[in-house]
Order: C-alpha cells, then structure tokens, then sequence
C-alpha cells in the first residue's frame, strides 16, 4: 500500500498539544500503521517571525530520519533562501504569512528556487477547519485560482496543494498542481474525486499529528482496485522523486 | 459491537449508508433524518414527511437500525407535541434529534423536553463551538450545558465532538445528564483521549455522520486513540446500548 505520506508535521502547535507531536513519537506512530516515511513541515513554522531560525530547527529534528525529507519553509519577504543550494523541497504558508501566491514577490522567489534546484513546492492551503479556529487567530484559506496560477507560472516544479477540500481539489487545473487526500472526505472518502485519483493528481497525504493517520488510510482501503492502485503509483512517484537524484 | 449514534438518511444515499455500514463492521446504527431537507425551519408537514422517511428506512432494516424523531421546536407548540408523539409511540423510533431551528435555551425547548422525559428517551441536539458559519439557532456547548441544568431529569447527546473541542468538554463536564457522541468534523487526533481524561468513556458515544462524512475516516478516531480497549468497547457501542436500551 502507500507508503510515502506528503502531510506531515512535527513539534508544537500553538493551539494544543498534538499526540505524537515529537519527532520519534511521529516516526513511530507512522510505522505502526506502515507509513515509512514523507515530507516534514515544522508545526511552529506557519506562525514563527524567524522563518530561517525553524528551519534549522527542523533540520536538527530530521536530521536522524532518513525517510523524512525536512520542507524548509520559504517566505517571499525575508531573503534567506538566496543562499539555498539543492533544497529539494519548500513550504509556503501564504494564508499565515499574508501574501499571494501569484505575487510578483512568490513568483519571483519560486523562480529563483527552481533555478537553484528545487523541484517541489508545497503550499499549505489551511491547517485546521476554519470553523474550529481560534477566534482571535482567523487564519484565510489559500484561494484555488492563485495557486492555479502559481503552479502555471512554474511549470518545472511539483506544487502540492495540502488539506484542500474536495470543492477545492476539483478545481485545480494547472497540470503540475496536486493535492492531498487529507481534508478530503465524501461517502466514501475519496469518492468526489475519483478521476482525479486515477489520473495521479491526488497524493496521500495523512496531515498527522494533526488528523489520525489511520483515517487517511481508510480513505485508500476503501477504494476499489484500479483506484488502489492509482494511489499506489502516485505514491511511489513522489517518493521517487525524492529518493532517486 | 459497533453501534454509530449519528447517520443520516438523506434522499438518495439512505440505501448506500446502509449497506456500508456493514463494510465497516458496524452492526446497528440509528438514523437521525434528512434534517436539512427543507431548510432550518421546516414547516410541520415537512418535519413529517422527513420522520415518514426514517421510519420507512428504519422497517426496512429492523434489526439493525432505529430513528430519532426529528423535531423543529420553532414550530407551533401542539404540533411539535402531535409529530413527538406520533413518532416515539412508534418502536422504530427511540430518541429526538434536533438541529438549528432553535438554540436550545429557547423556552420553546420546553414541550421537547417534556415529552422525552415522559418516554424516558434521550435528546440528540448538534452542537459546536463555530469562529465562522454559525447558523442564527445553532448551539454550542455552553447551551447545551444550561439546558442540561434546566432539565437534570432528561438525557442529553451533545453531537460532534471535534466541533466542540475541549471548551465544550468543560462546559458539560459537571452535567452527568450529557453524553457526547464523535460524530462529524475532520478526523483529528487527541480529543477522544481528552474526553475520556476528563469525563470518562462512558459518557462517550461513536457516530460517524454519514454520508456526510465517511464511516472509515470517523471509525479511525476512536480505533486511534490511546486508550484502553475496555474504554473502546464502550465508545463504540456498549455505552449507546445502555443509553438507548437497545
């Protein structure tokens, strides 16, 4: 089955304590149910003034995960990640850090990375159900139709939509744009978006510690086999793209 | 032995959420009604013809399902009485499920309550602590809390713990007349565990929501927490039994 999940974070989430929030309790928690491994976000990050600082930080976390791949975080304001070489892989928290995707600023920026070597963007589309969050902290979902043109506007990356829900999902057009299986849920699951399964544009993605990682699994089991078997393949495509340069 | 307090029969997907329960391995569930069908405040033939649906799809599968009655309190007083009784005389119906008509600190709760009292079955009320998309008579757990003190007599099911979160955990701690079921909201981690820390499991009831949310996805929850497996017993079935003498 699946085995590389692209939703995953460590550390402490300012609004509560999360079960497994610590990196071995992660690591652990996700081998039990078979997950070997995935992209890594910081849970401070989203919120943190020192985007550089937490990068580090989670660096020094995965540091003894093979199997983890760290997702720095890059923020179009501060210019740190001028100095990065060969990152594989960054975040963007457009809705936390106040900005567009398809700003001249994140154009820019997503440029430059790809050029540097980066062939993956993920963009944290929300964290947490709008309706559950703290009152004070009202943080504005990514809108679809800028992260379509964000990922049109860097047609050589991967750009992963996370925790998208499936109104959202659906209408991600731009051919290198995909999302997670997260925030998705119909009856069943994965059921409303079906043909996006089978053409390889949803990945799995389980948002632990935040969301139970079984359930996310459960969306998988209940497919039928072409389905499974979908799942399978994008899977192992991703992981790939990660584990083969 | 699962038994999902919280399903839905909407128009169309009654047939599909029957038959996947039994994928899931869930033995019995009670079906709430298309609720929304008609909007917030559903005229009196129209709360009707939502209970006539229940009940047709509640004898379809006797041994396996049962209805709540749903009610819409904002409705003249007789005729909320008349459809309560119509349908809690009826075996096939063992419970009330209100909705958003009214927030449940209205004086217009008070047939409702009386007339559970007096069949000595519980009241299934959604409820969630929302930052955004309210509805004008929804409730949350702190009104839940004051209607559970109005009426210490009655049994109370406080829907959608993940909507609720750990506020409404602590409002209706000091309530012994609240349950609180899993139903609904992502499946996110840790708040079965808080529950069962805090008010214990047997107050904890599973539902899932469906179809509008997905019995694997709802299942997970409680098949995740860290908790004993005795607890998880109770949680996914034995505690509704008791409650619901079913």
């Amino acid at each position: 089955m699946v085995k590389f999940d692209v939703n995953l974070s460590t550390g402490r989430w300012p609004f509560r304590p999360l079960p497994g929030e610590t990196m071995p309790e992660l690591a652990a928690h996700l081998r039990r149910y078979g997950i070997e491994g995935g992209l890594l976000r910081a849970a401070e990050g989203a919120f943190s003034s020192d985007p550089e600082s937490e990068n580090g930080l989670l660096l020094k976390r995965c540091g003894s995960y093979p199997g983890f791949i760290p997702l720095l975080i890059a923020h179009p304001f501060y210019k740190y990640w001028r100095k990065w070489e060969q990152v594989p892989a960054a975040v963007l928290y457009p809705g936390f850090h106040r900005y567009s995707p398809e700003s001249s600023e994140a154009l820019d920026m997503a440029h430059f990375l790809a050029e540097k070597g980066t062939h993956t963007v993920v963009i944290a589309v929300r964290e947490e159900d709008e309706r559950a969050q703290n009152p004070l902290c009202r943080i504005p979902p990514v809108p679809v139709d800028s992260l379509n043109a964000f990922a049109s506007a860097v047609p050589e990356m991967t750009v992963i939509a996370l925790n998208c829900y499936h109104s959202e999902a659906k209408a991600l057009t731009a051919s290198n744009l995909y999302c997670d299986t997260a925030f998705i849920e119909g009856f069943p699951a994965l059921a409303p978006v079906e043909e996006m399964v089978q053409k390889g544009k949803v990945l799995f993605g389980s948002h632990a510690p935040f969301f139970c990682v079984s359930a996310a699994l459960s969306k998988i089991t209940a497919l039928d086999e072409k389905g499974k078997a979908a799942m399978q393949h994008s899977d192992k495509w991703i992981f790939d793209k990660f584990h083969s340069r | 032995m699962i038994l999902d307090i919280h399903t839905h029969n909407f128009s169309g997907s009654a047939e599909t959420v029957i038959s996947s329960a039994s994928k899931f391995g869930i033995d019995r569930f009670v079906l709430l009604g298309d609720v929304l069908r008609y909007g917030e405040l559903p005229a009196p033939d129209e709360v009707r013809k939502i209970n006539d649906d229940t009940l047709s799809y509640v004898r379809r599968t006797p041994e396996r399902s049962r209805g709540f009655c749903f009610l819409n309190p904002a409705n003249p007083p007789e005729t909320v009485i008349a459809e309560a009784r119509r349908c809690l005389e009826m075996a096939e119906f063992i419970g009330i499920k209100l909705e958003i008509s009214v927030n449940v600190r209205s004086p217009q709760m008070a047939p409702v309550m009386e007339i559970l009292e007096e069949f000595d079955m519980p009241l299934l009320q959604h409820c969630w602590y929302k930052t955004v998309n309210k509805y004008p008579g929804e409730s949350d757990p702190s009104d839940v809390a004051f209607l559970a003190r109005c009426y210490p007599k009655n049994k109370i099911i406080m829907a959608h713990l993940c909507g609720c979160r750990e506020l409404g955990i602590e409002d209706i701690a000091e309530c012994p007349n609240v349950w609180v079921d899993t139903s609904g909201a992502q499946p996110e981690a840790g708040f079965i565990e808080y529950a069962v820390r805090r008010i214990g499991a047997r107050r904890l009831l599973y539902g899932s929501d469906a179809p509008s949310r997905d019995f694997g996805c709802q299942l997970a929850k409680v098949r995740e927490a860290a908790i004993s497996e005795s607890d998880r017993e109770l949680i996914l079935g034995k505690n509704a039994e008791g409650l619901l003498s079913w």
